[in-house]
This record gives C-alpha cells, sequence and structure tokens, in this order.
C-alpha cells in the first residue's frame, strides 16, 4: 500500500503554543491494503561475498519465507547524508536472489564499515521492503589531503598564517595611532594651566 | 563680519583689532543656538523622540516574540534592516571625505563643513552599528562573534572595522571641538550644572596655550590620514558582507568600489541637506555660504557620475550575458516587481541630479537642497534593492515554502524600529547643535588668514 504523508506548509496553522497539522491520505483502500499487510511479512537478506578482487552484493526476497522471482531489487551503500546507487539493480531468480558487483573502488567509512543496503519501492505484491548489512570493507575513506591544514574555510584555530599576520599588523598599526592619539588628549590636559580647583577670591 | 567668508586666503587682510572682533562676532553666531532653542526645535526634538518611542516599543516586541514578527523569513532574511544598515555606513563616509581629503587636498572652503560631516559620519555609524545588533533577533548573541568568531570571516573583519572607525570618527569630532568646548565653558555659564560639568571634563582644561594648539593640530593631521584608509574599508568590507557569497547581484569583484562611491553621493547629499537646515534654523548663512552650495553641488556632481559609471559596469555587464541566474533578477530589476522603485532611484537619485546641477542656479541653497533630499532618498532605496532582491533570487529554487515566504514587505515592526533608526540620527545630530557649535571657528577662521592659535598666544603672554 502506498501512503503518503503530505503536509504542505501553507496548511499549518499555529495557534499559540500549538501546532496543528494536517495529514492528507493520497493512497487507495482496497488490494493495495492486502499489498501492505503482506509486504509486511516480506523480507530481503543482504550478504556481500568478497574473493580477491570480485566482490558481490547478494539480496534474498522472500515473502512468507517463500522465494520471491522477478523481482527488481536495487542496491544501495550508506554516504553521510543519503543513499548512493551502485549498478542498475538486479532481478531476483527463482531462488529470489539477485546479485550484483560491488564496484571496488567504492570507499567505507573511515573504520573499514560499509553498509549496503538493497531496496524493492512500491511492488504491487511485496510493497517496500529493505535489507541491509554491513561488512568489512578492504577500501578505507581517508581524511582529505588539506583535512586540518590550515585555510579560509578552517576552523578558527586554522586560519592562515598569511591571514593572521597581515590582519593582526593592520589592527596593531591602526589601533596603536589610535592608542597614541588618545595619549596626546592626556597630555593636552596636563599642559592645561588652568586650575578649577583653586579657591575663587 | 558683514561680508561672506571665501576662504581662499591664507595671509589675513584684517587688522588685529578687526580680527579681534571678528572672532567675537562667530563666537556670538556659533553660540547663539546653544543658548537659545526655539519653539519649532523643541517640537523637532519631540517628534523625534516619539518616533523613537514607537521604535523602542517595536522593539520590545521583537525581543519578545522573535524575529517572527518581522518579515524576514528563510528567504529574505536580509531586509529593512541590513539596507538600513548599509546606508548608514554609507553616510558615515562623509567625514571621511570632507574632513579629510579635502583638507589633505586643499580644498580650503571645506573648513565651516567639517564639523557637520564628522557628526553626520559619528551619528551613522553609531546606529550603524546599532542596527545590526537589532538584526540580530537575539542582541547577546553579538558575543559570538568574539568567542567563536573566525578571522577567515567577514563578519569579523565588519566588527572590526566598524568599531575602529567608530572611535577614530569619535576622536576626529573631538580633538578639532576641544577650542569650541572650552569657549563653551567659558561663556555659557547660565546652562545646567550637568552641562557645565560636561563642558569642563570634554574640554581638558583647554586653555589655548601653544602646546596644546601644536598636540590638537598633530592629532587632527594624524587622524585626517587615518580615517581614509578605515572610510574605505569599512565601506568596502560591508560591500564584501555581499560580494563574498555566491548569489547573482552581489557576485562581483566591482562591489566595493561600487559601494564607496555611492556612499561619497549619499553622504554628500546628507552635508547639503544639514548644511542649509543650519544655516536657516541657525541663521548662519555667513559661514555656510551659497559659495559651499555652489562647490558642493560641483562635487555632487562628480560623485554622481562615478557612481553611475559604477552602476553601468554593476548591470550592464551581467545584463549583456544574461546568465540564467542573473537574468531572472535583472528582469525583476528592470522591467519585473522592483522596476517601480529600480528606475526613480536610478533616474532622480543619480541621473537627473547630476545633469539638474550642471546648471550654476540648480546649485543655489535650496533648489540644491531638494535635489539633495532626492539623491538621499534614492540612495536609501537603492540600499534596499541591494539587498532584498537578491535575496528572493538564489540559485536554487524556492520551493516547498509558504507563497508569501517568496516576496518581502517589512512589517510595522520593522517599519517602527528602521524609522526610529533614522530619527536617533537626527536625534543625535540636533542634541549635538545644541551642545556644540556646528562651525569649527578655529579652522573657519584659519581659512580667513586668522591664525587663533597665535592670538591665543599673544593672550597667554
Amino acid at each position: 500500500m502506498k501512503i503518503i504523508n503530505r503536509i504542505k506548509a501553507e496548511n499549518t496553522f499555529q495557534v499559540k503554543s500549538f501546532v496543528l497539522l494536517i495529514c492528507f491520505f493520497a493512497g487507495s483502500l482496497g488490494q493495495k491494503v492486502l499489498a501492505q499487510e503482506e509486504s509486511s511479512k516480506a523480507e530481503i537478506k543482504v550478504t556481500v561475498d568478497i574473493k580477491d578482487s570480485v566482490r558481490t552484493a547478494t539480496a534474498l526476497l522472500t515473502l512468507n519465507g517463500a522465494p520471491v522471482k522477478e523481482k527488481s531489487i536495487n542496491f544501495f551503500v550508506k554516504r553521510l547524508y543519503s543513499l548512493q546507487s551502485i549498478g542498475e539493480g538486479a532481478t531476483t531468480d527463482e531462488s529470489g536472489a539477485a546479485t550484483i558487483d560491488i564496484p571496488k573502488d567504492i570507499p567505507a567509512d573511515m573504520k573499514g564499515n560499509l553498509d549496503v543496503i538493497a531496496k524493492i519501492e512500491d511492488d504491487e505484491n511485496v510493497g517496500t521492503v529493505k535489507g541491509s548489512t554491513t561488512v568489512v570493507w578492504p577500501v578505507k575513506s581517508e581524511k582529505s589531503g588539506h583535512w586540518g591544514e590550515r585555510s579560509l574555510s578552517a576552523a578558527r584555530d586554522k586560519a592562515p598564517f598569511y591571514l593572521i599576520l597581515v590582519s593582526n599588523m593592520i589592527i596593531c598599526v591602526i589601533w596603536g595611532t589610535i592608542f597614541y592619539v588618545l595619549l596626546q588628549l592626556f597630555k593636552i590636559k596636563k599642559h592645561s594651566r588652568l586650575n578649577f580647583n583653586k579657591p575663587k577670591k | 563680519m558683514e561680508k561672506n567668508i571665501h576662504h581662499t586666503a591664507h595671509h589675513s587682510e584684517h587688522t588685529p583689532a578687526e580680527e579681534i572682533a571678528m572672532r567675537r562676532e562667530m563666537r556670538d553666531d556659533v553660540l547663539r543656538p546653544i543658548r537659545h532653542t526655539s519653539l519649532l526645535g523643541k517640537l523637532w526634538i519631540a517628534t523625534l523622540l516619539v518616533v523613537i518611542g514607537i521604535g523602542c516599543y517595536a522593539y520590545y516586541i521583537q525581543l519578545t516574540n522573535g524575529l517572527k514578527v518581522t518579515s524576514l523569513r528563510d528567504y529574505a532574511s536580509w531586509g529593512l534592516y541590513i539596507s538600513n544598515f548599509v546606508f548608514f555606513v554609507a553616510i558615515s563616509l562623509v567625514g571621511a571625505l570632507i574632513s579629510s581629503v579635502l583638507r589633505l587636498t586643499n580644498f580650503e572652503w571645506h573648513r565651516p563643513l567639517t564639523r557637520v560631516a564628522e557628526i553626520i559620519a559619528v551619528a551613522g555609524i553609531m546606529f550603524a552599528g546599532l542596527i545590526i545588533i537589532i538584526d540580530m533577533g537575539r542582541p547577546e548573541r553579538l558575543l559570538n562573534i568574539f568567542i567563536h568568531g573566525r578571522i577567515q570571516s567577514p563578519i569579523v573583519w565588519d566588527v572590526i572595522v566598524v568599531s575602529t572607525y567608530l572611535v577614530t570618527s569619535v576622536l576626529f569630532l573631538y580633538f578639532p571641538l576641544l577650542p569650541a568646548i572650552a569657549l563653551c565653558r567659558d561663556e555659557l555659564t547660565d546652562k545646567p550644572k550637568w552641562q557645565r560639568w560636561l563642558y569642563k571634563v570634554l574640554a581638558l582644561g583647554w586653555d589655548g596655550n601653544e602646546k596644546q594648539w601644536k598636540l590638537m593640530k598633530k592629532c587632527v593631521s594624524i587622524l585626517s590620514v587615518l580615517v581614509i584608509p578605515l572610510a574605505i574599508s569599512i565601506h568596502t568590507v560591508t560591500a564584501w558582507l555581499f560580494a563574498t557569497t555566491l548569489r547573482p547581484g552581489w557576485d562581483s569583484t566591482n562591489f566595493g568600489p561600487y559601494f564607496v562611491a555611492g556612499a561619497f553621493q549619499a553622504g554628500t547629499a546628507c552635508v547639503i541637506i544639514a548644511m542649509f537646515v543650519f544655516s536657516r534654523a541657525y541663521n548662519l548663512k555667513k559661514y555656510l555660504t551659497d559659495l559651499h552650495f555652489d562647490r558642493m553641488g560641483k562635487l555632487l556632481v562628480f560623485l554622481c557620475l562615478v557612481y553611475a559609471y559604477f552602476n553601468v559596469n554593476e548591470y550592464l555587464v551581467p545584463a549583456f550575458k544574461m546568465r540564467e541566474a542573473e537574468a531572472n533578477l535583472l528582469n525583476d530589476l528592470f522591467s519585473g516587481p522592483f522596476s517601480k522603485v529600480y528606475w526613480p532611484v536610478q533616474i532622480f537619485g543619480m541621473a537627473l541630479p547630476a545633469i539638474l546641477l550642471l546648471f550654476r542656479k540648480m546649485r543655489r541653497p535650496l533648489p540644491i537642497t531638494i535635489i539633495a533630499l532626492f539623491v538621499v532618498v534614492g540612495a536609501w532605496l537603492k540600499r534596499y534593492l541591494i539587498v532584498t532582491p537578491i535575496m528572493l533570487h538564489p540559485y536554487l529554487p524556492i520551493q516547498n515554502v509558504p507563497a508569501n515566504w517568496a516576496s518581502y514587505f517589512p512589517s510595522w515592526v520593522e517599519i517602527s524600529i528602521v524609522s526610529a533608526s533614522l530619527a536617533g540620527v537626527l536625534l543625535i545630530i540636533t542634541l549635538f547643535s545644541k551642545l556644540f557649535p556646528m562651525i569649527s571657528i578655529w579652522e573657519t577662521m584659519e581659512g580667513e588668514g586668522i591664525d587663533l592659535e597665535e592670538m591665543d598666544n599673544q593672550n597667554n603672554k
């Protein structure tokens, strides 16, 4: 069953501290409801096989424990903010298995862990099903060659030396001059020949 | 002093007795507005206070409810406040232009105008800093700039340069004012106690001795040199706040000089208006003469033309290429919803003033003041056009947000606060003029070839 919860911002009314959210059900009942019930029993198990230079991911699709054939499964690896698609996808065979080659140069995280995900979306029989596995991958992510270096885009304690030097020099020259001028105010006062504290005759 | 001061001669054409009489007369003239405040003047101050009061209430509403009471949203996150900030920074540059550039380039006629220009600069930069804090919504977060600020960030540069320029401008106003404060201290003995105390403290015991004159003039010379790079820096950094972002309309290497040129133009127009008001309201026509209006008119023509040159660069070059994002923005400015503001600003705020002021009759006090008013209003609206339309034209399309987020019109809170800030600038200038002479006696008389330092030294002997 396809359920879309659409929250339209223009239909969001704010009343004091309460927020009323109006949700629209954009699906249809009937067959799709049944599909949803069935899909809750559908399952994908993902395995990754690493043998020398051949690295494959296999997704096994079952419905109520029975393999499901001729279903298109898409494969992804988890990245920082979203899923990255790998390959064109594959179709399950008689045993419910779909296999793809994983690109060898795809990097895992810095610890060497790679999350491989297989997914079917909005299928009329199995609905949306997702399976994943985490494997130890030979290619680790490495910090950028410029990571931690001084740059304009780095943190405050990693500002470029030239910028620190030039900006501080300018600030010192300007404020040094200002302090010099301020000092002259005291000198002007010091050179005064007026004595306000002298009692008036 | 019957004849107008023309400020071209360095050598006095007057006898010592005439010089003393002129000095006495000028003292009376510049102290008169401080001695008495007319009913109109009191009404003016009351009006400004009312506007400020409404602005303070609006700010209370903003502080208690947050920025949601403004029309600022995700896209138009910079609106009226930042436009106003840029305008205030712009007018503050005139202090450097009149008091420093004209001083260093020996344009003697600038002398009676220095104080007017300097107080506009100080008031402008004070409120520029204030309006930024107001725009932040959470004012206490200003501290984060000092705690977590990165020297790589233009925001930090701006905070540094605004505060430095404020201090320098105050000093640049204060040093040449010392003899005038001492004059007030000695002459205005019938004023309230707090005012006499103020004069006494601020005068720093000025008695016009040789060493004090020497120190004061040395500092004025130092500051007049220092203030030029600072003034250019402050508006260039303000321009970089925009130009260092990747946005159509702001992504320009031209932005620094474009802002500086516009600032000199706007500031000069402000000084012309102030000259007219002070010459009429305080009866200072003898010092702020037709000649000054004429020269300021010529200066304004030059600055309008320079600014027009930068405008051509800023709009014609992108319009020639019409890349998609730029094209959307430019179409909105040239023929879309902003065209109703864009064309009047360019025509009445820049092009027409440059043409009209070529005629001598238009450089007479009243016509030039009316023209300057158009320039100032145009300059303010120009800052609005620089800020707001660009915010509404990001590279990524505006989607999945309420329809009203894609447009911007300031709320009453923003309008009230900005009106209060404009009133605040005018109030500072007004109150300053009610406390201190608006014409620098020693600088003006020096232009006449009369050296007050020498006169004081004679008196002190």
